[in-house]
């Protein structure tokens, strides 16, 4: 299940928040979260249920045994079953979501073996074997104490808020409230409009950009080589607004989630396409994920303490990974390393340059090096990353606009404004100069409190309207 | 300044507590009327289309979690109120930006092949270069009594929709440009898809070589008749005089080309009214200029329309209308008018469901719901039906191989033939198992017309459905 579905909205979630509510004490209430999570786990993958309960198992079992080991002193049984526990979790990403990329390209290069399976991608597996890792590694580290209850660690794996789609919530941020946990009327209500606006900006926005970008630059699996230039750049810029809205609405929605019911979970975004350089935009983009990869990857490996070409080394591996995280494919690692090329070079050079320059100029570079990112990000094989970029640079023989991008543009035009707009903290920024204002005036009160009251609700309707609308798809099925 | 403190937080728990309450309100009563059954609507009016339904539970679908995807889908598609939600959501999109000359795309427009020209052009044998019959105008007022006084079955009651239709065959429909109140098909040129037509064609000519004549008719849209030239350049749809030719010039010797493009572009420049502007379909006049050149390659001359009695119906809004739901559509919209034979108005119609019954030729669509006039033509698209003229007894006979575009043709072979078999080869399959050419030997057939619009020939899976019935 995902969070944009209607049967998610308006059966899921309720009957989820009304017996949550209804529960008495926190044993309860944890129990209707849990059995909730599951059942959302289970409406898509029933199978792979077992899985997630089976590598939480692994996981608290190993960390109770690591807790216990250190209590006795005995650090080399500690260090063993927490190798032991990284072997279980890399290895069962590994076999899931790598073997068929693994001898994909083993085949290529000798031939063997002869036919690749095919193993389906358990949901949400990146996500939830990363927060395991991170348990265990904590555990370790001793930052936080072993979970005695195995109902409680697992409620922490699968919680559904985040278990699926991120962010990537560290047991050490929550370990305090799975049992203690306070629900106040600004939880509710901020938890009620960042869920909102999260709903909207995936049901209104992003899911019209992703539309827009199929529209002009042909759907994945099938790139137009005819597109004009200028629909070429305007598809890739809807699928950069499309993949922030996207991916930034699902943790709205989780922290969204989470607050109505006491959780706080950390900020997974930060307006990424402000930025001024690469280096900023990564410290914006996907938190959650690059925080992982800093403290369980790049520090310990020595992070910048051994020297700038150990340093370098060190990035690569990250941003190797970082890309292969992303998906079991060469042009995600491509995106991947192409960041940690800008990276070193801005470490390097650019950054001390970048003082001095403009701050259009860098916004602008930030930008490009992104669009072209995500070039690399959303087309699978070379020979389709070479077609868009080279139909952006006017190289496919192809006129430079044609009539249906004019149209759509202008049919368009005040939705890009307003997606782009939706990319800046301009919006909150207001609100929050109201918020300020309303102790000494009352016209920014009423505003405040209207906007506040109403805006929720409409933008619930609004996103309703929006899915129903595009449950409803005119162009595939028709009688002739 | 403590004072100021003490309001702001008194205004703002009193903020948080309000919107709570109404947000909580507003979720809870929509969840409740999203799980009230009874309210969810199981057809919807604006698509023409029978919404889903609830899955049927098996094993397997439970263990891929395919029973969960589709029950997603049926919630979604018969959420309570959907064609109101629907009708906000294309209103919020319309706010979206502006449309300079009212143009907008709808749907996605796929990629067309480069369509050879470098070919040997097959000329067709026989031209009209006259125009028969005078030009129609839109609107006149009809004094004809109603249809379908004459036998057939009983009169639909009012808001009727066609029996049969829901199961029809799903197809892609590709985009549609709209100007202003008027919608056109994009066409995307496939080679190989062409190809495997021409073969078709070609196959039923040479197993019907000394038995039957067989003629080939590819019928352009109105993308290319009703957009000049000028309008055309820069949009991304394909040539199709040039995709016509290229089919044409690959049907070899035993087949008989009627070529329309010309005329209907000639016609069309008259003022004439030959494509539907809310629909996809041509009209009974579109239809009646094809046939006179039909007429010219059989070398007879083309009964005149004096001969029927026409029909109007007012308020047609076709497929065009419920893809785009543009108010510029609904405030303007089509008039179907039919040709009623005057030697007869039955026909014998076998259903997709393999039932027998009489029906009309030309039904009054009077009553029928805005979106489902096209249907006044020989009761929609079904296996087989067969007309028999009274008033001829020479056993002249003639098969019609079509999909819907046949439909407003038909009924100008009534006078022509004292058996007319019209034939839907996407349905036929279902009920019979009888190749063409068996068929044609059966029923002594004369003149094999293959009917079909140039979207037909881009699509692999109407093609697989013809050679099916070629054999």
């Amino acid at each position: 299940m995902v969070f944009s579905e209607l049967t998610f909205l308006y059966a899921f979630l309720p009957l989820n928040l009304l017996i949550y509510f209804l529960a008495k004490d926190i044993r309860t209430k944890n129990t209707v979260l849990l059995v909730f999570s599951l059942l959302f786990y289970a409406w898509g993958e029933p199978v792979y249920l077992l899985l997630l309960v089976g590598m939480a198992l692994v996981n608290w079992y190993i960390a109770l045994n690591i807790g216990r080991a250190q209590r006795r002193g005995r650090k080399t049984s500690a260090k063993r079953w927490m190798v032991s526990a990284c072997v279980a979790n890399l290895g069962s990403i590994g076999i899931f979501k790598y073997t068929g990329f693994l001898l994909g390209n083993l085949q290529a290069i000798t031939g063997f073996p002869e036919t690749v399976p095919s193993i389906m991608l358990p949901i949400g597996i990146s996500f939830y074997t990363f927060q395991m890792l991170s348990y265990v590694v904590d555990v370790y580290r001793q930052d936080v104490a072993p979970q005695r209850s195995f109902r409680n660690l697992l409620l922490y794996v699968s919680l559904f808020h985040q278990c699926i789609a991120g962010p990537i919530v560290r047991y050490s941020h929550v370990a305090e409230e799975i049992m203690h946990r306070k629900v106040m009327w600004k939880d509710v209500s901020e938890g009620i409009t960042r869920f909102t606006v999260g709903l909207a900006k995936k049901a209104v926005l992003a899911n019209h950009c992703s539309y827009l970008a199929d529209q002009l630059i042909g759907t994945v699996d099938n790139v137009s080589a005819n597109a004009s230039v200028a629909a070429m750049w305007l598809g890739m810029i809807a699928y950069t607004f499309h993949i922030y809205l996207d991916f930034s609405a699902y943790s709205d929605m989780a922290i969204g989630m989470g607050r109505m019911v006491g959780f706080h979970y950390l900020e997974n975004f930060n307006y990424p396409y402000i930025a001024q350089s690469v280096t900023d935009f990564w410290r914006r983009w996907h938190i959650s994920l690059s925080t992982f990869f800093r403290d369980y990857v790049y520090i310990p490996m020595g992070g910048n303490r051994r020297g700038f070409a150990r340093q370098i080394f060190n990035m690569f591996v990250v941003w190797f990974l970082t890309g292969l995280w992303h998906g079991a494919s060469w042009n995600f690692v491509l995106w991947g390393l192409y960041f940690f090329v800008f990276l070193v070079i801005e470490k390097k050079w650019l950054l001390g340059l970048f003082e001095k320059a403009p701050k259009v100029l860098r916004h602008l570079y930030l930008l490009l090096v992104v669009v072209f990112g995500w070039v690399l990000f959303r087309m699978e094989t070379f020979a389709d990353i070479l077609t868009v970029i080279g139909g952006m640079f006017g190289l496919n023989g192809n006129a430079f606009i044609d009539s249906e991008t004019q149209m759509l543009l202008m049919n368009n035009v005040l939705f890009f404004i307003l997606a782009a707009v939706a990319c800046t903290p301009f919006v909150k920024k207001i609100g929050a100069k109201l918020e300020r204002r309303i102790g000494v005036s009352n016209v920014a009160y009423t505003m405040y409190a209207v906007v506040q009251i109403v805006a929720p609700v409409v933008l619930l309707l609004l996103s309703t309207a929006m899915l129903v609308g595009d449950s409803y798809n005119p162009f595939i099925y028709f009688q002739f | 300044m403590a004072n100021v403190k003490k309001t702001t937080v008194r205004r703002t728990v009193r903020v948080r507590v309000l919107q709570v309450a109404l947000y909580f309100l507003v979720f809870f009563l929509m969840s409740t009327a999203s799980l009230m059954i009874p309210l969810r609507p199981n057809y919807s009016e604006m698509e023409g289309r029978a919404l889903e339904e609830f899955p049927a539970i098996s094993l397997k679908a439970l263990a891929t979690g395919s029973y969960f995807d589709d029950i997603n889908t049926w919630f979604a598609d018969t959420f309570p109120g959907r064609d109101m939600w629907m009708e906000l959501s294309e209103g919020v999109k319309d706010c979206y930006g502006f449309s300079p000359s009212s143009m907008e795309v709808h749907g996605e427009i796929e990629d067309s092949d480069v369509i050879p020209t470098d070919l040997t052009t097959r000329a067709q044998e026989t031209k009209v270069t006259f125009v028969t019959a005078p030009a129609p105008s839109v609107g006149t007022v009809s004094t004809t009594p109603p249809v379908g006084s004459e036998g057939g079955t009983s009169p639909p009651s009012p808001g009727a929709r066609p029996a049969g239709q829901d199961n029809a065959q799903a197809q892609s429909f590709g985009a549609i440009l709209t100007i202003g109140d008027s919608g056109f098909e994009y066409y995307n040129f496939v080679e190989s898809v062409a190809d495997d037509y021409t073969d078709v064609i070609n196959s039923a000519g040479e197993q019907l070589k000394g038995i039957a004549d067989v003629y080939d008719m590819v019928v352009p849209t109105s993308m290319d008749i009703c957009l000049d030239e000028e309008r055309r350049e820069g949009l991304n749809t394909a040539n199709q005089k040039d995709a016509i030719n290229y089919i044409y010039s690959n049907l070899n010797e035993n087949v008989h080309i009627v070529d329309l493009y010309d005329s209907l572009a000639t016609a069309h420049k008259n003022g004439e009214y030959l494509y539907f502007r809310t629909d996809h379909h041509w009209t009974a006049w579109g239809a009646y200029r094809s046939y006179e050149q039909m007429c010219a390659v059989m070398g007879r001359v083309p009964t005149s329309p004096d001969h029927y009695t026409l029909q109007e119906f007012s308020g047609y809004l076709g497929s065009f209308y419920r893809e785009t739901q543009l108010d510029a559509m609904r405030n303007n919209p089509d008039i179907v008018q039919a040709f009623v034979p005057n030697s007869t108005n039955t026909m014998e119609v076998t259903w997709t469901d393999g039932s027998v019954s009489d029906y009309s030729i030309i039904t009054d669509v009077t009553e029928w719901s805005e979106l489902y006039k096209y249907n006044a033509f020989i009761g929609g698209d079904n296996p087989l039906s067969v007309v028999e003229n009274p008033n001829k007894t020479d056993g002249s006979a003639c098969v019609l191989i079509k999909e819907s575009f046949g439909n407003a043709f038909a009924p100008f072979l009534v006078e022509d033939y004292q058996t007319v078999y019209i034939i839907d080869y996407r349905y036929y399959g279902n009920v019979f198992d009888t190749t063409l050419k068996d068929f044609v030997v059966e029923h002594d057939v004369e003149d094999v017309i293959f009917l079909n619009n140039v979207s037909a020939t881009r699509n692999g899976s109407l093609v697989a459905n013809m050679a099916e019935l070629v054999g």
